[in-house]
């Protein structure tokens, strides 16, 4: 049977509990850029208690409110084979904020309690005192050089990395703790950031190295994705850089510490 | 369009909501606590023991905020709905709690994610047709200051009817005490960077619910989170709620949902029906919680353009509603100031001949003349009432301008994720021309990208009033302006300088 277009078999794990901030434009902009280049996405929707397919392409993990967290967690929990045969097998994989903060090993909340974590990133994460909410701007190295990734961060928990790797270097905002400049983690083809929301569509490079990535899991051929005109894209993600800008050089008047924000941008692939 | 340069006017309003420089802790209070703030129970009886000292300085805040708006209004230089209370706040700290003391017949208070300015409007309007003489404060200033300053600037009435925004519930119950009745119109994500969650904001009503005794509560019982905060309260309540028809519930079903599981147990909420967010009729899969029955049920929803009508059955009558404003909303809207003023004594069939007259107020939707052309702004603030402008002006006949200006002003959220959850793809109608205007004009153009807008129809504008001069110059007659909550008044004060006519708005 001849199939008219390539196809990627992808999961949204908990879309109506997970569900915040505007994560749904990260689920639009990876099935339209994918369409654009012929490409289809056949999405699956598993909720809390739903039985998942065995293998996919590609798996979206949302953010979501404090209120649903744990019963998310149990349920992660329940599913921590599968989720680790995904990662090994090279599933492209994106988990956001409170996404990000259940794929580590455990949550120590306000009172000490402690919710665990499914453990696919070596990371913890604490109930800090103060929510940590603004533009972020990172610096990511990828195989296809430095990009520049911008976004709004909004969360009560702070990370803190053991033997995993950063997404990117914070250049302006807090990152997941506000104090070590890292942001987000990655390990393999497992990502995961703190900034919610339009992170992808805002950031097309990100999407597509996602896309890529799920191409090479289902043995297409990355060449599949060329090149969008991405004009928009870039004109929102400038200025979501020049809003973190300006948030950073209000707070470095008020005495926060100088970051490189400039000179590093000058190196970066924009 | 950028950000005017700072004046007066900006500085006035919208107040600066939250000191922005550091986050809030999960604790704090959202906003406008006073520092010297009572606790909750002790501050709602008004002070006594030296009480003539504080009244005489209730005098004197009335006096110098007064002083204020007619200095505010001589030099032309704003809006005088929030500065005068805050000087008498400052002048008097009980100034509030002596005004709200002095009521012989109590206060109402509104309030709620959306749709507060408009049921508070339709409330006074009703009061109003009924000689009934009363204190309320208008244009949406509805924090400490904007109440004060309705209580320092409008003539003595027995009764008050307060807007209050649904994160400053708590802090107004403290100064003003115990109300006769509380409308909760419904929660929705709104400005999640600034408010925190959703959680938090239901924490705060139940705070301001506690100090409420004797007060009944005007609830949603289409809404889940309302209904649960209403039930738990222990307080007695009128739920209001909607039996719409099928289309109307296909529309929802695409929509975000702020309530996936049960506020009692965690559990799944399951839905028999969804239409406008997360408000329909639900049921808990793991307990008894369910959609509470409404008093007050409107039915045979008829939706236009240019109005909304329902059948709408109440425990004593069935009476028949007409609105000269759109959407399903508006109904939700109506129904809250029914059951308000009905427990303020209003014979429902007096109220809604009243409703029937009533028309839209504060610009949020207002129309305008401009060279030939009719410009109507819509206020959009959130994801869900985006959607609701959006399917009220799917009804609209014929191709218009779609006019988006997103700012990301500290009163409008600085996070402008909120555009992604708005359901523009099977909401966004077709349009000639779709225009991206705002502080994130750029982030707003990506949206209608991803939501399907054809390039060529695409632009974006640094600036409203250039964007409106090449709509209406290539002959567009009927243009639509959605902003948020600050561009609303550089939307208004663009079309003043202009020179645009004003067809529809009655805020004079």
């Amino acid at each position: 049977m001849e199939h008219d277009h390539p196809t990627l078999t992808a999961v949204h794990l908990y879309p109506t509990t997970m569900d915040t901030y505007g994560d749904r434009g990260n689920v639009t902009a990876l099935t339209k850029r994918a369409q654009w280049r012929g490409v289809e996405i056949a999405w699956r929707d598993v909720e809390l208690g739903q039985s998942a397919p065995a293998g996919c392409d590609l798996l979206f993990l949302g953010g979501g409110q404090d209120r649903v967290q744990r019963a998310v967690a149990e349920d992660l929990v329940t599913r921590h084979d599968w989720l680790a045969e995904l990662a090994g097998g090279g599933t492209a994989m994106l988990a956001v904020c409170a996404g990000l903060q259940l794929l580590g090993t455990r949550y120590v909340d306000a009172s000490g309690g402690v919710l665990p974590g499914v453990g696919l990133l070596d990371l913890e994460t604490v109930a800090g005192n103060d929510r940590l909410i603004g533009n972020v701007v990172a610096e990511v190295v990828t195989g296809t050089g430095r990009h520049l990734l911008a976004g709004f961060e909004n969360h009560g928990g702070k990370t803190y990395l053991g033997d995993t790797e950063p997404l990117g270097r914070v250049l302006a905002g807090h990152g997941n703790n506000g104090e070590d400049g890292t942001e987000g983690a990655r390990s393999g083809t497992l990502l995961a950031t703190y900034l919610h929301g339009p992170v992808l569509p805002r950031n097309a490079w990100l999407a597509d190295h996602l896309l890529s990535l799920a191409l090479t899991h289902a043995g297409l051929d990355p060449a599949l994705l060329p090149a969008l005109d991405d004009g928009l894209e870039a004109a929102a993600r400038e200025e979501a850089i020049a809003v973190a800008e300006r948030d950073r050089r209000r707070d470095r008047r008020r005495g926060r510490p100088r970051r490189l924000l400039e000179r590093l941008r000058g190196r970066a692939t924009l | 369009m950028r950000r005017l340069p700072p004046k007066e006017s900006d500085s006035l309003r919208p107040e600066p909501r939250q000191d922005l420089r550091r986050p809030l802790a999960p604790d704090e209070p959202a906003r406008c606590a006073a520092p010297d703030a009572a606790p909750w129970v002790a501050a709602s009886a008004p002070a006594t023991a030296g009480g003539a000292l504080s009244t005489s300085r209730s005098v004197l805040a009335g006096f110098a905020a007064r002083s204020v708006a007619r200095a505010i209004t001589a030099t032309r230089s704003g809006s005088a709905s929030t500065l005068p209370g805050k000087v008498a706040n400052l002048v008097a700290p009980t100034f509030l709690s002596d005004r709200a003391a002095r009521l012989t017949e109590g206060f109402a208070l509104v309030t709620g994610t959306n749709g507060k300015t408009t049921t508070a409007a339709m409330s006074a309007a009703v009061l109003r047709a009924a000689g009934r003489p009363l204190v309320h404060n208008t244009e949406g200033a509805n924090l400490l200051s904007g109440i004060a300053t309705a209580f320092a600037l409008q003539a003595p009435a027995p009764f008050a009817l307060l807007e209050v925004d649904e994160a400053a519930l708590p802090q107004a119950v403290a100064r003003l005490g115990a109300a006769r009745a509380v409308v909760l119109t419904n929660v929705f994500r709104d400005q999640l960077d600034r408010y925190g969650e959703i959680d938090r904001l239901t924490e705060g009503w139940r705070t301001a619910l506690r100090g409420s005794r004797g007060a009944a509560l005007i609830a949603n019982a289409d809404d889940p989170l309302v209904a649960y905060t209403a039930l738990q309260s222990e307080l007695p309540v009128v739920f209001f709620g909607i039996d719409p028809g099928s289309d109307v519930t296909a529309a929802g079903a695409h929509e975000v949902s702020d309530a996936a599981i049960c506020p009692r147990c965690g559990a799944r909420l399951e839905y028999r029906s969804r239409w406008m967010g997360h408000l329909g009729r639900y049921r808990c899969a793991g307990c008894d919680f369910a959609r509470p029955r409404p008093a007050l049920l409107a039915r045979d929803i008829a939706l236009s353009e240019h109005g909304a009508a329902a059948v709408v059955t109440t425990p004593s009558s069935e009476v028949r509603l007409s609105l000269k404003v759109a959407g399903l909303h508006s109904i939700y809207n109506a129904l809250a100031a029914l059951g308000l003023t009905s427990r303020i004594g209003v014979d429902p069939r007096e109220a809604v001949a009243a409703l029937a007259r009533y028309h839209p107020v504060f610009g949020r939707s207002s129309v305008y003349s401009l060279r030939g052309a009719l410009i109507r702004v819509s206020l959009t603030k959130n994801p869900a009432g985006l959607n609701q402008t959006l399917r009220t002006l799917r009804t609209a006949s014929g191709y218009r301008a779609l006019v988006f200006v997103l700012n990301d002003n500290i009163a409008d959220g600085r996070d402008i994720s909120w555009v992604w959850d708005a359901d523009l793809e099977s909401l966004l109608p077709s349009a000639n021309a779709y225009v991206a205007c705002g502080t994130r004009a750029q982030g707003m153009a990506l949206r209608l990208k991803y939501a399907g807008v054809p390039r060529e129809r695409l632009t974006s504008a640094g600036d409203l009033r250039s964007a409106l001069d090449a709509l209406i110059a290539r002959g567009e007659r009927a243009i639509d302006v959605l902003p948020t909550y600050t561009a609303l008044d550089e939307v208004r004060s663009t079309l003043r300088a202009e020179g645009a006519a004003t067809v529809l708005d009655d805020r004079a």
